[in-house]
């Protein structure tokens, strides 16, 4: 639309006009509406779900290096980027901005609750009683008994 | 809660009624307690529990209301964080008296509104060895302050313990197992005489297919390349 | 659900498995065990050459090297108690005769060897105490009846037609005695048999055909004064005896139907020895010299005048000494002296030097107690640094004093030895052993090397007697040696031989030195108890209960800490005549006057108390539950006054039933109860954590079977803060399960460690002379309805318990008569000390789960270093070179 206004001023001006080269970036995007990049960088996470999803399918659920790796790996890189959040969206609007973000975030939220539950079937959840009796402290005792078989 | 706890209590207690006695007999019981603390108790009557069989350990319990008297002596006692004791005179079929003395905490005994066991253990032959009080609780206490009109009378339930048959090693299932097992390993090993290929074909033809796979696209790609 | 053929294999797996672990390799021999060997005191001694042979008490008999007392062989017979050696001669081979009442095992040793050449046995009607002695080749066998004759058996031993099968035949002979009675004591002297009747003597010569007994009055032979007169074998060539009468001796010499009475007076202990034909008579008197307590006289005996007298450097730690035999050779005589004490020595004349001394005392051990050495004071000093915690520069200054001290000791070694090298070592297995004897004397012993430490003599003490006729003392640890500049503090309680009041010893078990020296009390000990507090001296008060129900604490000054936990003490006592036990408790005692209530009893009349157990007081429990297949946790039921009690009961119908009873301390509550059928004893428990192991033997299947009970309480904890016996919500579960034992158990125990993280073993020592270890895991009780498989950590039920030769603790050391089993956690986690009693003592250190918390011992600390070093280098050396390349390329 915009590149529409410029080629009627430019078809009206034949001479000594400098042809300027706006930017076109004019008019802010509507609500909800993201670029294709914008799109792409935002959506990703949530992209890589299903793949993340067969790959842990096929890492197994015995306690080995490749499962291991996997997991660690699926955690380390939600939390990375999200750190990263911030430079990642520097040169995004600032109005939709704060909405791609959270979608972002959430998109990596969710790889990190695929690598919880693939550490829940794994088993290495405390989830269990069991995972917490090694912290029971011993009862303490308040009676105390002492004494034997008469001696004589 | 309380009531889950008792419950349990009468569940486990009742269970562990088990296994015979050699000698089948009735015993009567006079319970004395002591209201009066201190290291000379002084027992008064409490009441008389008559087991007709122990075999069966059904009890009849007879024990008086508690006077006013008794009730506050109760109360004190509970107050002070004293001892409540009792003093059960077994008199069995053959007119021999044993008594047992048992001993718990008075605050205990307050607390639980005066709902107190009796646990009357016998032996295999069916003397009785042990009586003992208990109250069934999670913790106990140090001095309480109940009120009068909950002291009123004794809910005592009595449960005769008897003792277990000795377990023997059981060696009867473990031959069994050990015949089982010869007996599948001997019908195991007939089965893999079957030729190489009848055992191992799940494995060979997916290579076998990825093979053929990559070689139809790799000529078409080095085809294709030039 | 595995297969059957998969459980097989597991099964066989994890048996190698747990069991090719156990073994000791060769060369780990004798590096962290010791063995040391006893023959008991000894009773009748043979001098040859080189070699004595000795018989003693416990009926071992023993060949020992002359010159350093060590065990050339020992042979050991029958149970001291049932079976005692009466007669020891030695000629060309040993004769010994060993038996009671009317059986007696006549046996022929190898002089050299120790091997039994025959072996006959002798049954007579009699039952009465008889003689025994051997004249020219033949064994006479007397038997005195009271107020009848004497009747004397001779065998002839070299002649093989004599014996019956295995029984020897003899010729009899009655000789009539009709003055017989129970006050005549009567001793054999060479060929005539003399006894002393009130005031009579009587003596008859065996040699002589169709002999009578002669009497002569004693008033003419020994002076006339009051008291009684004893007679005393003295064995010489000229058939003799010795006439004690107020402990002045006199020596008689037969001649016919004469006897004449020398007329110098000798000490009861004399004895005869010949050199070269010439007799001596030997004997020992006290000196008053304090430094040379003995005094040795050898006296002519024709003419009684002393012809050499020497006063010997006696040890002070030693009892009184008799002589039991000796020999002379040229100009050296030796004599073997045995002491009060079960201490045996030799003694080398004319110079009156010690040459061995061999501790007998050692092999009756009553009671024991391991101790921790307090640390070095290097140590001790580093741990000082933060004392004067507010000034900095002190702080500072004795910091680098201190390691200005470490360097140096570094560098030029460390010539201080304090306490002659009793200071803990990197992982507290340096510890030393204090035990305390029949004979009334403590010896500490120390792990490392089993050499005694100390040695304490306590006269006139004997130990008590416990259940079915044990004896025992009470040894208490009041403070523990890692208070240090406190020294540690024992307390020894045994019984007085005279009046059977209690005795009560304190001391430092590190340098068995005494302050206080032995107190005598005056009431009877009944029992006794540690309690659990702590003054501001570290020390532990000690609560005794007397005869007449009073209660007593140890230290006086120590009923202020304690007089506010009154009502949380409660005591129990397990009465085994009359079958009964009863509990007290204290919460009617004031800081003035101490009292215990009854509260509870157990009547178990008529069925006989046989064992009762409680849990080891320095237990500590780690794991509040197990962990089920489902990841559930079945919660245990940890009593620690649970008591367990094992009652025999003899019926018309079963013959005798074994009863088993666990019994709640405090309150008195039979928690569980079980009876077998058909069992007979000896019974063994061993009570531990939530769980009870029992063997007894089955008279129905002629197997030893062993039985466990675990407790639990369920899938919630009653109550996870404190545990009160008397908050009782529901009654334990129990699982049980048992087993077949393919040996006979002699005594079991069950390791124990400091935090008890790690797996139990069971140690069982047999009647084979081995001990062997089970682990925990095969004897606990499966559940019926859950998998038991690896993934469980659970082996699957077998009823026969594997008996593994590699599973022996004491590998090839067989030990003899065992006693008791003591063990002690050691500050590794993974160690337990294991110390066996009895005639042998052995020690060794188990580690059930294998020591994981140490390195192992060939660890290749050189090869990591290296490499790690060559590693680093290399990285260097590699970035290095590989930046200049990437420079080189850079400017190509």
């Amino acid at each position: 639309m915009s590149n529409k206004a410029i080629n009627r001023r430019q078809k009206w001006s034949l001479e000594n006009v400098k042809t300027y080269r706006v930017a076109a970036e004019a008019l802010p995007s509507p609500p909800a509406y993201s670029t294709s990049t914008v799109s792409n960088a935002t959506l990703a996470p949530l992209k890589q779900v299903p793949m993340n999803l067969f790959i842990s399918y096929m890492a197994g659920n015995s306690i080995s290096i490749f499962p291991i790796m996997m997991v660690g790996m699926l955690l380390m890189r939600p939390i990375q980027a999200i750190w990263a959040t911030k430079s990642t969206f520097k040169m995004m609007e600032t109005s939709s901005a704060i909405l791609q973000m959270l979608v972002y975030v959430f998109g990596h939220l969710v790889n990190m609750a695929l690598a919880l539950y693939k550490c829940h079937s794994m088993g290495l959840l405390p989830t269990h009683a069991s995972d917490w009796l090694a912290f029971v402290e011993p009862p303490i005792r308040q009676e105390y008994l002492g004494g034997g078989v008469a001696l004589h | 809660m309380k009531q889950l706890l008792i419950f349990c209590l009468l569940v486990w207690l009742f269970i562990n009624y088990g296994n015979c006695i050699e000698h089948d007999s009735s015993v009567v019981i006079n319970l004395k307690h002591a209201l009066s603390g201190g290291p000379n108790p002084v027992f008064k009557d409490r009441g008389t529990i008559t087991i007709p069989s122990l075999r069966l350990s059904q009890a009849v319990v007879h024990q008086k209301r508690l006077t006013d008297v008794e009730r506050i002596q109760i109360q004190k006692l509970a107050n002070d964080n004293d001892l409540y004791r009792i003093n059960a005179t077994v008199i069995a079929n053959d007119e021999i008296e044993r008594s047992f003395i048992s001993t718990i905490k008075a605050c205990m005994l307050a607390e639980a509104e005066l709902d107190d066991r009796l646990s009357v253990s016998v032996d295999y032959m069916g003397r009785v060895i042990g009586v003992s009080l208990v109250i069934a609780s999670k913790a106990t206490c140090e001095g309480s302050n109940v009120s009068i009109d909950k002291l009123g009378e004794f809910t005592t339930n009595v449960y005769v313990r008897h003792t277990e048959t000795g377990i023997i090693p059981d060696t009867a299932t473990y031959i069994d197992k050990l015949q089982k097992e010869k007996e599948a390993k001997e019908r195991d090993d007939h089965k893999d005489n079957r030729s190489f290929l009848a055992k191992y074909w799940i494995y060979i033809v997916p290579v076998v297919i990825v093979m053929v796979i990559s070689s139809a696209t790799n000529p078409e790609a080095q085809g294709g390349g030039q | 659900m595995a297969n059957f053929r998969s459980i097989y294999k597991i099964q066989i797996f994890l048996t190698i498995l747990v069991h090719v672990t156990l073994a000791l390799y060769e060369d780990q021999v004798g590096k962290f065990d010791w063995k040391l060997s006893f023959v008991g005191k000894v009773k009748f001694v043979s001098l040859e050459a080189k070699r004595i042979i000795v018989a003693t008490e416990e009926n071992v008999l023993a060949s020992l090297n002359l010159k350093n007392g060590d065990i050339h062989w020992r042979q050991v017979l029958e149970d001291p108690k049932d079976y005692k050696l009466e007669l020891l001669h030695v000629n060309k081979e040993i004769v010994t005769v060993s038996g009671k009442e009317n059986t007696w095992f006549v046996r022929t040793w190898d002089l050299n060897t120790g091997t039994i050449l025959t072996e006959w046995f002798i049954n007579t009607e009699r039952t009465v105490p008889s003689l025994f002695t051997i004249v020219n080749e033949k064994l006479l066998h007397i038997v005195p009846i009271r107020g009848l004759q004497v009747e004397i058996t001779s065998y002839t031993l070299a002649n093989a037609e004599n014996t019956n099968g295995s029984i020897l035949k003899g010729i009899s002979r009655k000789i009539p005695a009709a003055w017989l009675n129970k006050d005549s004591d009567c001793v054999p002297a060479k060929s005539y048999i003399v006894c002393a009747v009130s005031s009579k003597l009587y003596y008859v010569d065996l040699l002589k055909e169709n002999s009578m007994f002669v009497s002569q009055s004693l008033a003419d032979l020994v002076d006339n004064s009051a008291g009684k007169v004893l007679l005393i074998e003295y064995k010489q060539d000229v058939p003799s005896v010795l006439l004690l009468k107020n402990n002045i001796a006199k020596l008689g010499t037969f001649n016919g139907e004469n006897i004449q009475i020398k007329p110098f007076n000798l000490m009861p202990n004399a004895i005869s020895i010949s050199n070269n034909g010439k007799d001596l008579i030997y004997q020992l008197e006290a000196n008053d010299n304090k430094n040379k307590l003995i005094k040795v006289k050898a006296k002519d005996p024709q003419t009684g005048l002393d012809s050499f007298s020497l006063d010997l450097e006696y040890p002070l730690g030693l009892g009184a000494p008799i002589i039991l035999g000796g020999q002379s050779k040229g100009s050296v005589t030796d004599l073997l002296l045995s002491t009060t004490d079960d201490a045996l020595l030799l003694v080398r004349l004319p110079e009156g030097k010690i040459l061995w001394t061999r501790e007998e005392a050692l092999s009756s051990v009553v009671a024991s107690e391991f101790f921790e050495l307090p640390i070095s004071e290097l140590d001790a000093s580093i741990e000082h640094e933060f004392d004067s915690a507010n000034d900095i520069l002190e702080m500072f200054s004795h910091r680098i004093s201190t390691q200005i001290k470490q360097f140096y000791n570094l560098v030029f070694g460390n010539n201080l030895l304090q306490n002659s090298g009793l200071v803990r070592d990197e992982f507290g297995l340096h510890k030393i052993i204090v035990v305390a004897t029949r004979a009334g004397k403590l010896f500490a012993l120390d792990t490392l090397t089993g050499s005694i430490v100390w040695s304490y003599r306590l006269p006139n003490v004997q130990s008590f007697i416990g259940i079915d006729n044990e004896e025992k003392m009470l040894l208490l640890v009041q403070r523990t040696a890692q208070y240090a500049p406190l020294p540690a503090h024992c307390v020894l309680l045994a019984q007085d031989t005279i009046t059977g009041n209690g005795i009560l010893f304190e001391f430092d078990p590190i340098t068995g030195y005494s302050k206080a020296g032995i107190q005598r009390l005056n009431y009877k000990i009944v029992q006794a108890t540690l309690l659990p507090y702590q003054d501001k001296n570290f020390l532990k008060p000690m609560l005794v209960l007397s005869q007449d129900e009073q209660a007593h604490v140890y230290p006086t000054q120590a009923v202020s800490l304690i007089k506010d936990h009154f009502s949380t003490m409660f005591l129990y006592v397990a009465d085994t005549e009359n079958s009964r036990l009863s509990g007290y408790t204290l919460k009617y005692s004031t800081e003035d006057s101490l009292q215990v209530t009854p509260s509870w009893n157990v009547d178990l009349a008529p069925s006989k108390l046989i064992a009762v157990s409680a849990k080891p007081a320095n237990e500590h429990v780690h794991s509040q539950g197990k962990v089920l297949y489902d990841r559930s946790v079945f919660y245990k039921y940890v009593n620690p006054n649970l008591l367990a009690v094992a009652t025999m009961t003899s019926d018309p119908i079963y013959n005798s039933v074994l009863s088993v009873y666990l019994i709640d301390g405090v309150t008195g509550l039979i928690i569980y109860g079980t009876s077998h059928k058909k069992a007979r004893g000896p019974i063994h428990l061993v009570h531990s954590e939530n769980w009870l192991v029992y063997t007894f033997f089955n008279e129905r299947f002629r197997r030893n079977e062993v039985v466990a009970l675990e407790l639990y309480e369920g899938h919630w904890q009653n109550n996870n803060i404190a545990f009160s016996s008397f908050a009782l919500s529901q009654l334990p579960q129990v699982q049980s399960q048992a087993y077949i034992l393919p040996s006979i158990p002699q005594t079991m125990a069950v390791t124990l460690t400091e935090r008890g993280i790690t797996n139990k073993f069971l140690i069982i020592a047999l009647t084979t002379g081995a001990i062997i270890e089970i682990p925990w895991m095969f004897l606990q009780p499966r559940f019926t309805n859950m998998p038991c498989g690896p993934e469980e950590s659970c082996i699957p039920y077998m009823p026969e318990i594997p008996l593994h030769s590699e599973a022996t603790i004491n590998y090839n050391q067989t030990l003899s008569g065992i006693h008791g089993i003591e063990v002690a956690p050691a500050r590794l986690e993974s160690t337990s000390h294991v110390l066996i009693h009895g005639l042998d003592i052995f020690y060794t250190r188990v580690a059930p789960s294998k020591t994981f918390d140490v390195l192992k011992e060939d660890f290749d600390h050189v090869l990591i270093v290296l490499v790690l070093t060559g590693l680093i280098v290399a990285t260097l050396a590699t970035k290095k070179l590989a930046a200049r390349k990437a420079l080189k390329q850079a400017w190509k």
